[in-house]
């Protein structure tokens, strides 16, 4: 783990839904739910989030966000993917119309 | 250049955009007709980088360098471009792909060809997607090769829908049945070995698998996915646009409310309440969001069970199974698509 402030990927987007957070990594098309308490911690990452200044109660989120690039070091870039994005939308299903 | 009456201007577009970010919509889908042919499309790529919304591009890939060089600028937003290419060569391509003169025009097809390699060239992603029909369906193989040689992301292949405008020209249909099954099998597997993947929309026979679960609709449309037609005209889906008539539902128009409020409306209220009422005897009816524009497309009655369920009528627990499969039998046969589904 680096010591930089860390940012939301800059595909990250998310919103309140009904009684919990939707995550979006827009480029790549996944989705996560969170529990809504972490709506104030996800915003700190506006400004950037160090590591060492994350509380007890954050820690292990603070380091599932690492490990599934919803944030980076501030400066880094996300790796790019070969994948097939068009799969993860369901509406492209069109249930033998 | 013809542009159609009433269609969202770029500046308007601006707008929409604008109103989506501001109420968290994560990203948007621009498809046509042929969206780069909008007299605007440029000013519409700005303004997706101006809100920094994400977006997916589905498109023929005819367009010109000054397009192709805006695709490669956004490519950080870029989700995923979706090209069609319905053939091997300009015939097979172009037998429903025609110039704006009506004729197969082998230059349209080499530009599209070329945009491709291009693409390919840049390292950006991009999808085929074929639509099968009379002049492409025994070409399939030959296709496969070009597709191999392009190395997109994934290859759609689908049919034509018994919907709109495929009406007037019921003769071009072809059914994915008319191609042995294990033609499909043997396409699926070659491009998986070569890290493409192909997916088969709408083609119950060359994606059959024997499935021992029952088979209910999950469907995205107002619940987390909507359209918003050239026209501003919001609806679920495509299909309930095209399929469902205003004196059931008459949807909004995104010049005159926000999105906001189109989707918490009685207009999508109404719509995922009539999805939700599950059809007569159906034993999976409380997790089903049934296809009401199905039901209306083939029936003209929302509370008929969409095609796929009659099919599947026996394992479902539907009731009067017989009648409803000789009323989608005698449908089918009206919409010169009998082979379109196998009932039994």
């Amino acid at each position: 783990m680096k010591m930089g402030k860390y940012v939301l990927n800059k595909h990250i987007r998310y919103r309140k839904e009904d009684g919990y957070i939707l995550v979006c990594n827009c480029k790549r098309l996944i989705d996560y739910e969170l529990p809504l308490k972490y709506f104030r911690f996800l915003k700190e990452f506006k400004e950037g989030v160090k590591k060492g200044d994350v509380g007890k109660e954050n820690l292990s989120v603070f380091e599932d966000f690492c490990a599934l690039d919803i944030i980076v070091e501030k400066g880094e870039q996300p790796q790019k993917k070969r994948e097939d994005v068009f799969k993860k939308l369901s509406y492209e299903e069109s249930e033998f119309v | 250049m013809y542009v159609p009456p009433n269609e969202l201007t770029g500046k308007e577009w601006d707008t929409v955009f604008k109103d989506l970010v501001t109420n968290n919509v994560f990203y948007v889908n621009i498809s046509g007709g042929e969206p780069t042919v909008h007299p605007d499309i440029i000013e519409i790529f700005d303004s997706l980088k101006n809100h920094q919304l994400h977006f997916i591009l589905t498109t023929n890939g005819l367009f010109g360098s000054k397009i192709l060089s805006k695709i490669v600028e956004l490519e950080d937003l870029l989700i995923g471009l979706k090209i069609s290419l319905d053939g091997p060569d300009y015939l097979s391509n172009g037998y429903i792909r025609r110039d704006v003169k009506k004729q197969i025009n082998e230059q349209e097809f080499n530009r599209t060809l070329k945009n491709l390699r291009t693409l390919k060239e840049n390292g950006i992603p991009f999808t085929i997607a074929t639509c099968i029909h009379k002049g492409n369906i025994n070409k399939m193989h030959v296709m496969m090769n070009l597709v191999l040689d392009l190395e997109p992301v994934s290859w759609y292949i689908s049919t034509i829908s018994t919907s709109g405008r495929s009406f007037d020209n019921l003769e071009i249909f072809a059914s994915d049945s008319e191609l042995e099954k294990s033609k499909w099998d043997e396409i699926k597997r070659v491009c998986a070995e070569n890290n493409i993947f192909v997916n088969y929309i709408d083609m119950p026979s060359a994606s059959a698998k024997k499935k021992e679960s029952k088979f209910f609709y999950e469907c995205p449309a107002a619940r987390s996915f909507c359209e918003i037609n050239s026209d501003g005209l919001v609806s679920p889906c495509p299909l309930a646009r095209v399929n469902i008539p205003s004196k059931y539902l008459k949807f909004e128009n995104i010049r005159d409310k926000s999105i906001k409020d189109i989707w918490n409306g009685k207009v999508f209220k109404k719509f995922l309440d009539l999805s939700s009422q599950g059809c007569e005897g159906c034993e999976v009816k409380d997790n089903c969001d049934r296809c009401i524009p199905q039901s209306i497309l083939w029936f003209n009655d929302h509370r008929f069970p969409p095609p796929h369920c009659i099919q599947n009528a026996k394992k479902l627990g539907l009731k009067n199974q017989k009648e409803l499969k000789n009323l989608l039998k005698q449908k089918m046969e009206e919409l010169e698509r009998d082979n379109y589904i196998n009932i039994k």
